[in-house]
């Protein structure tokens, strides 16, 4: 633990440059899918008028936020795959 | 003594000897090293790891506030907090990787280390640092503030405020210098599954109590249409708005230190990638029910104005729930309290001891030594939060409202840098010195209101801080070519 500690130390204080970062860089895809939602939740948002219809005591629009949150978790599962 | 005070007392009693008793299972398997102190020597896997990140996340606002914005503005808060939260789980899976194995390889574990490491620059480490302590220190004295009168409230005032907050902040520091991460990890698990169950135990008494879910909606819709609507009481939800808070949440939550240094203490990236899973899940089932329960409000107290309207919670409840289960409800508020405080000193602490200490004071320093500074830190910063919290002066207060603007502003920097953008060390400092400076002319009315065009301040201070590093890769490109 120590050597891998002095290592670090050591590590941070040279530049990075020229570290072959692209080869192992996170990924794009949920930022994509957090602008792709966002947009589909304002669409929703200026939809929702009070006088939509209710649905199991809730007004239709937040049943069809639900459903985004739901579709949500299935695309972060779909990231999240081996 | 009513049944509501002796069953808080109880649940209270046996919640703190409980996080003591975990905080004491801690001390064992310690290795004495920084990396097992400050990060559990990154061995957090699946059920672990993800509890202590929704406990890390899920303030006591989420008991309180979520119910007193659900009285002040209606259904639309709860897609709003529900879907920006699932949001921001995405980046667990992928920033939250990236940045779980470069600490691991170099041995990181702050963020400040991680920016040092990606753009190497004293200049640079500094600012990220002053940024994160600027911004996370008031919003930890939020903390014992609000369990202080909690716990005041609770115990109808036979617990002080002052001996309240004195009281959790005591018992956090037993076994965060005690057990370290370790310990904050595993009393998060127990705080966060309290958090659940009560939340959910709240609703559905007072669900029963105002006679079903439909009824009550229905009722109110017929006297409170606007509860309902996209834009809630007073149009407070425009769409600018909207998309301001949709992606503040994204944009915030990975800039917390405590959240970033979980992303450092994950066992493996598919426990990462199981939390991003869960926690819109948890998100979407959880948020509703403070928020109706707020909105329900309505139905048998209309006349509570402003700020008193956070207190719809304990008010809802003493009205609908056994009298047992009020008390008890609120030790689950009083446990998100101590899971965000705990999760703040230790992340604190960390970066006290190794960016300030280690660096530029006692670059000697062992590891057993600076555990040793690391546990002195969290007990000073927590007197410091502690003496905020009992006098706490406006411009803290202040601060700590802006706190998840402030907070977000590092992030085009930090993860473009972390995506493998090399910024110039100019570029980066610049990009978030102008994006606070916008927060702030924008707070102090040094920019006119207008600057804003109807979004929350962060969007013009991202946008700013977007350009800065647009030009700065411009500039870097044309002077390549």
């Amino acid at each position: 633990m120590a050597e891998l500690w002095i290592g670090a130390a050591i590590d941070q204080n040279r530049s990075s440059v020229g570290v072959d970062l692209m080869s192992v860089l996170p990924n794009r895809l949920p930022w994509f899918v957090v602008l792709a939602w966002v947009v589909s939740a304002l669409v929703v948002h200026g939809r929702a008028e009070s006088g939509l219809p209710f649905v199991a005591g809730l007004p239709a629009w937040v049943l069809i936020f639900i459903g985004l949150q739901g579709a949500l978790a299935f695309t972060a599962a779909w990231i999240a795959r081996p | 003594m009513s049944i509501t005070l002796i069953s808080a007392l109880i649940a209270l009693v046996v919640y703190l000897l409980a996080l003591l008793w975990l905080g004491a299972q801690s001390l064992g398997g310690q290795t004495g090293s920084a990396d097992s102190y400050f990060l559990a020597d990154r061995r957090l896997r699946a059920g672990v790891l993800f509890f202590t990140l929704i406990a890390t996340n899920f303030s006591a606002f989420f008991f309180l506030g979520f119910a007193g914005a659900g009285y002040r503005i209606g259904i639309a808060y709860y897609p709003m907090m529900a879907l920006g939260t699932g949001l921001a789980a995405l980046s667990f899976g992928s920033l939250g990787c990236r940045v779980r194995s470069l600490s691991a390889k170099h041995g990181l574990i702050t963020p400040s280390e991680l920016i040092g490491h990606l753009l190497p620059a004293e200049g640079l480490r500094l600012l990220v640092l002053s940024v994160m302590v600027l911004f996370t220190l008031p919003y930890l004295a939020l903390q014992p503030l609000g369990a202080g009168y909690l716990l005041e409230s609770l115990t109808g005032g036979a617990v002080p405020f002052g001996v309240g907050a004195a009281l959790l902040t005591v018992v956090i520091v037993i076994y965060v210098v005690g057990g370290g991460m370790r310990a904050v990890a595993r009393t998060d698990v127990l705080q966060g599954v309290l958090m659940f169950l009560l939340m959910l135990m709240a609703f559905v008494a007072v669900a029963k109590g105002v006679g079903g879910i439909e009824k009550a909606n229905l009722t109110l819709l017929q006297q409170l249409p606007d509860l309902f609507s996209g834009a809630g009481l007073g149009g407070f939800f425009t769409p600018r708005v909207m998309a301001s808070y949709l992606l503040l949440w994204p944009l915030c939550l990975p800039m917390f230190p405590q959240m970033l240094m979980r992303f450092f203490a994950a066992g493996d990236d598919r426990s990462l990638k199981q939390s991003m899973v869960l926690y819109p899940v948890v998100a979407g089932v959880l948020f509703i029910c403070p928020v109706l329960i707020g909105m329900w409000g309505h139905l048998a107290f209309p006349d509570l104005v402003g700020r008193a309207s956070d207190q719809v919670m304990p008010l809802m409840l003493g009205r609908y729930s056994p009298e047992w289960l009020t008390g008890i409800v609120m030790v689950g508020a009083l446990a998100a309290f101590m899971s965000t405080l705990d999760s703040q000193l230790l992340a604190l602490s960390s970066m006290l001891t190794r960016d300030l200490y280690k660096r530029y004071w006692r670059p000697q320093a062992s590891l057993a030594e600076q555990v040793r500074v690391g546990r002195l830190a969290v007990i000073a910063l927590a007197v410091a939060g502690l003496v905020i919290a009992l006098r706490p002066p406006e411009a803290i207060l202040s601060l700590a409202t802006h706190a998840f603007s402030g907070l977000a502003v590092l992030f085009p920097m930090l993860v473009g840098a972390v995506y493998g953008l090399r910024w110039t060390v100019a570029g980066a400092m610049v990009s978030v010195l102008g994006g606070e400076a916008v927060l702030l002319g924008l707070a102090l009315g040094g920019i006119p209101e207008s600057f804003q065009m109807g979004y929350l301040p962060l969007i013009p201070a991202l946008v700013v801080a977007c350009i800065v590093l647009g030009v700065d890769q411009l500039v870097a490109q044309w002077r390549r070519a």
